[in-house]
């Protein structure tokens, strides 16, 4: 029962939004419409039910009635009307004041539209990153299933044997599926082009809770090896490719040379998962595509697995079933390393740590709201005591107090509105913005759309900040004594002092987080620039690169044949100096890791039992280095030579070589690689090559290995040539010969090498322009604030400083005293921001590059920035003050 | 906001929420809630109306002059003394009259056409 009673209260403030007519005429009905059927309810579901009725019923009545009062006050001949009239009286004498000072309209809308548009716009990514659900059914139920490498974080894919085992014998997922993603290439009619896929097994639509919108998903027959050849495409690809031709489906594609039969198109909308490294998956191909060889082996995990677990069973239970069960697999089976299983939620594995980037972001644009309401307070309430007189006049012919009230609210309320609508449209083209120049590698932004929510955001912050910070100054002016303003004029001296403090308080919390802000653009600014000095290893002037990927069918015969020949001819275009190649290349993202024995290296236990020393790896052509503009420290490159038929070779990094001899001299060693078939020979060091930043460009210092690409093989090739021009310059010639030899090979890249090293900063130079752009708003709306107040200030002091001056002080020692006052103001901001950018810029610790949070030469310069633009927004006023003519102040009023 | 009623507020057909609402009070007054309660019966829930809803359709028939407020001797229950009760006016009447045999002669073709089967 008291439920229902605290019920009421929100619906009765609900019902004050109604027209007043209305409210008055059936308020206590639908009140008691409202207890009656509350009483009727059961538990909370039947609640968040009933509320949601009575959300959507109020919504349509607020718009239906006043819709209707309104045609009726129209019709209503002028000066008869009763509230109504009111409203817009007071709205329009609002439109009125607002014209003579359009200056002060110009701030208050300026400030909130760019505060409230940079905050709803970070908050608006924040939640579609963060916090929004996934996009399918019941995405709790969701998980990501896998291998948990003792210790590390993050989970592994899993072997198809092992996934068949789990899926016959688990008790706790409604389904369980596999995923292996694949760029493969699409050919037919047009170019070809190389599209993202991945093969599923028949369960991956029905796990995830979303089978296709025309057509079907295929049966688990088709998953076996020699199955029926089908794949459901995505809606974009259906769309763009034939023009959403619905009898698509049924008919075949091309996609690596093998005709396929399209069973299905997916919906509009629908978002692969990213967790399954799914992101752009324009089609979806059965199982029985996977390499049979590396199916039958249960040593290999290559599957990503997806599961939803059934309703009623919880994480907890569905994890330790997974550990029972990997046990079981490890006894019947046991291999290389025990088989620990467990599983996280889908949401957590998508979204990683992209909280990271967003938090330092939330957290600025937190600080430079707040600045922006301040603003704006300081700009209400100065502009309420500006009206005190008028206020009081109106007042003492007649105006009720509440009447006058009214009349300021109508006006705040006005102004947040158009806040609102401004900072709506700043947001929209933000969150466009973002999602056009933001970093790429965050997760989820296929789903993050400028919407109806964000409109919301901004029109509650804003009609919140004017109506909460326009109430004081509106209250206060209205209980005005007459006597005492018409009197007084601006000589109310005890009350104005007052105001100078609290307005002197919110410049002080103003230039607290405005140094903050600024201090946090410095530090990133600061690290950027250490990074981007930073000497990668290698030489990204004038290389460029092409990508190369044959088809799966053709590995793994063809591809040491094609790429010798391309290769070739690579070397004979025109300018080109040198030309080489890799399956990785640096900061490039792309990585491979095995793991090898040494005598000189000894193993953790956990490295014992997982076979290996842990390295990156990659394979590397002759040319490689060269075309790199990487030095070799010691002994040999790989040459021609080292081919199948040659002894194995290999060649380590420095850091590497360190670990494997004390002198660094590891021309020699021999290393057992994990993948090795029994009994093959080891492979021996011949040369040592300088560190390069291969994974980050801040990170230095891992262990890499390199093969020779002829003695390994891969179906995938990164061409780096080096000429005399830019890199660029190559490329179309580059492309030419490749499809010299193969006309239907895609190029999957061809770009200058620096791309990679602008790349491998995108995402923190995004972050370092965006916090650089929120400091030089804070400073700006700090600097309005300074000036404004202080120009105020002046106006208000008018007669006491035209006395003064009348009386033989000089213009310069005013303006020195207006000054001092303004300083020692800002300086107690700025010690407090300092101290309370010690706690904020522990956020950024994840950003920063060679600098402490608490860098003194930033934090000095930070303070230097905001003391100097608060005292440059002194000096116009100060000098006003010293500009004042004596006898013209004293005759005002 | 005086009730006049006006022949040009009578449209061409009454929308179902109005039908329904008129239908409640076809046999005796009755107070907002019960209205709603019955048209949810009667309708199978596939009607529903809110409070809001529910109140400014009363407004409306009332403006057009199809419903008026009623007082009524014993109303029983906890909140009696808040209810107002609603009851038909002739020209309400009329009005459900009209668009009953509407609705009939459409039911009268369906069955001709063998849509409906035949009582």
């Amino acid at each position: 029962m008291t439920r229902h009673k605290a019920a009421e209260l929100p619906y009765r403030l609900l019902l004050r939004g109604l027209p007043p007519g209305f409210r008055k005429e059936h308020g206590e009905e639908m009140v008691s419409w409202f207890r009656e059927h509350a009483g009727e309810r059961g538990g909370r579901g039947a609640w968040a039910g009933f509320w949601r009725v009575i959300l959507v019923d109020y919504a349509r009545t607020m718009m239906v009635e006043w819709w209707r009062a309104t045609a009726r006050l129209l019709r209503t001949p002028r000066g008869r009307g009763g509230e109504m009239d009111r409203v817009f009286q007071d709205l329009r004498s609002a439109v009125r004041s607002f014209r003579r000072r359009p200056g002060f309209l110009l701030l208050v809308l300026g400030t909130l539209g760019l505060g409230i548009g940079a905050a709803t716009t970070v908050y608006s990514v924040a939640q579609g990153i963060l916090l929004a659900p996934l996009p399918y059914p019941d995405p709790d139920q969701l998980v990501r299933v896998g291998k948990i490498s003792g210790g590390r974080a993050g989970i592994l894919s899993v072997s198809a044997m092992d996934l068949e085992d789990l899926q016959d014998s688990n008790r706790s997922f409604a389904s369980l599926s596999a995923s292996r993603p694949a760029n493969m290439t699409l050919s037919g009619e047009g170019e070809p082009e190389l599209i993202r896929t991945a093969m599923v097994s028949a369960g991956f639509f029905e796990t995830i809770g979303q089978p296709p919108a025309l057509g079907r998903a295929w049966a688990p027959e088709a998953d076996e090896p020699g199955g029926e050849p089908v794949v459901v495409l995505a809606h974009g690809l259906w769309q763009r490719r034939w023009g959403g031709d619905p009898g698509l489906v049924g008919s075949t594609v091309t996609l690596n040379g093998t005709a396929l039969t399209v069973l299905g198109i997916m919906p509009r909308g629908f978002v692969p998962p990213e967790a399954l490294s799914q992101r752009n998956t324009q089609a979806w191909l059965p199982l029985s595509f996977l390499d049979p060889e590396a199916r039958a082996n249960r040593r290999d995990g290559f599957l990503q697995l997806m599961g939803r677990v059934k309703p009623g069973v919880s994480l907890q239970a569905a994890r330790e079933e997974l550990a029972a069960l990997g046990a079981q697999i490890s006894r019947d089976h046991p291999g290389p390393g025990e088989r620990v299983f467990g599983l996280y939620p889908l949401a957590k594995e998508t979204v990683g740590d992209a909280g990271t980037t967003m938090l330092p972001l939330l957290a600025a644009v937190g600080l430079l709201l707040a600045i922006a309401c301040i603003n704006v307070a300081n700009l209400l309430l100065m502009r309420g005591i500006e009206r005190s007189r008028e206020i009081a006049l109106r007042g003492s012919l007649g105006a009720s107090r509440a009447r006058l009230i009214r009349q300021m609210l109508t006006e705040n309320l006005l102004l947040g509105v158009g806040g609102g609508v401004l900072g709506a449209v700043v947001a929209v083209a933000g969150v466009k913005g973002f999602l056009a120049f933001g970093p790429h590698d965050l997760p989820r932004l296929a789903e993050i759309r400028p919407g109806a929510r964000v409109l919301l955001y901004a029109g509650v912050i804003s009609v919140g900040t004017t109506v909460l910070f326009g109430l004081v100054p509106a209250v206060r002016s209205s209980r005005t004594r007459l006597t005492e303003k018409l009197g007084g004029g601006a000589r109310g001296h005890s009350r104005s002092r007052g105001d100078v403090r609290l307005r002197e308080l919110l410049v002080v919390a103003e230039s607290t987080l405005s140094v903050v802000v600024v201090i946090c653009g410095g530090l990133l600014f600061n690290s950027m620039l250490r990074l981007s000095r930073v000497d990668p290893g290698f030489d990204p002037e004038g290389a460029a690169v092409v990508s190369v990927v044959l088809p799966e069918p053709d590995v793994p015969h063809e591809a040491p044949q094609f790429f010798r020949e391309l290769l070739d001819r690579m070397g004979q275009i025109p300018g080109v100096s040198s030309v080489g190649g890799t399956v990785n290349l640096p900061l490039s993202g792309d990585g491979q890791m095995l793991r090898f024995r040494s005598p000189s290296i000894p193993l953790s236990p956990e490295d014992e039992e997982q076979g290996g020393f842990p390295v990156n790896y990659q394979q590397v052509t002759p040319g490689y280095f060269a075309a790199m503009g990487m030095g070799v420290l010691r002994g040999r490159s790989f040459a021609e030579g080292d081919d199948p038929t040659a002894p194995r070779v290999a060649m380590v990094n420095r850091t590497l070589a360190r670990r494997l001899s004390p002198d660094g001299n590891a021309l020699g060693s021999r290393l057992t690689l994990s993948d090795d078939a029994e009994g093959e020979a080891p492979v021996e060091v011949v040369g040592i090559v300088e560190d390069v930043r291969q994974q980050r460009l801040d990170a230095a210092g891992e262990p890499e290995l390199f093969l020779p690409f002829f003695q390994r093989p891969s179906r995938r090739l990164e061409i780096v040539a080096r000429g005399e021009g830019t890199g660029a310059a190559l490329l179309p010639e580059m492309r030419r010969q490749v499809w010299g030899i193969r006309p239907d090979l895609p190029v999957r890249r061809s770009v200058d090498l620096t791309h990679f090293v602008s790349e491998s900063l995108a995402h923190r130079r995004f972050l370092t322009l965006l916090m650089g752009t929120f400091g030089a708003l804070a400073l700006t709306l700090t600097a309005v604030g300074v000036y404004g107040t202080l120009a105020f200030a002046v106006e208000q002091r008018r007669r006491e400083l035209g006395v003064r001056l009348s009386l033989g002080a000089t213009g310069p020692s005013l303006m020195r005293e207006v000054l001092n006052r303004s300083v020692r103001t800002l300086a107690v901001g700025l010690l407090l921001g300092i101290g309370v950018s010690f706690f904020a810029t522990d956020l950024l610790r994840a950003f920063l590059f060679g600098v402490a949070p608490t860098d003194p030469l930033t934090l000095s310069l930070a303070v230097v920035v905001v003391l100097g633009a608060g005292a440059g927004a002194s000096m116009g006023p100060a000098a006003r003050a010293a500009k004042l003519d004596p006898a013209e102040s004293l005759r005002l009023e | 906001m005086s009730a006049q009623p006006s022949d040009n507020s009578r449209p061409e057909y009454l929308t179902p929420v109005i039908f329904h609402t008129l239908l409640a009070l076809s046999d005796d007054p009755k107070h907002g809630y019960a209205i709603s309660q019955e048209v949810a019966e009667v309708t199978e829930g596939r009607i529903t109306m809110g409070p809001g809803t529910l109140y400014g359709t009363l407004q409306r028939l009332r403006e057009n002059g199809w419903l008026q407020r009623t007082e009524v001797a014993d109303a029983e229950g906890p909140h009696a003394e808040r209810r107002r009760y609603y009851e038909l006016t002739p020209s309400g009447r009329a009005v459900l009259r009209e668009e009953a045999r509407r609705l009939e002669r459409g039911v009268e073709l369906a069955q001709k056409r063998a849509i409906l089967k035949s009582p």
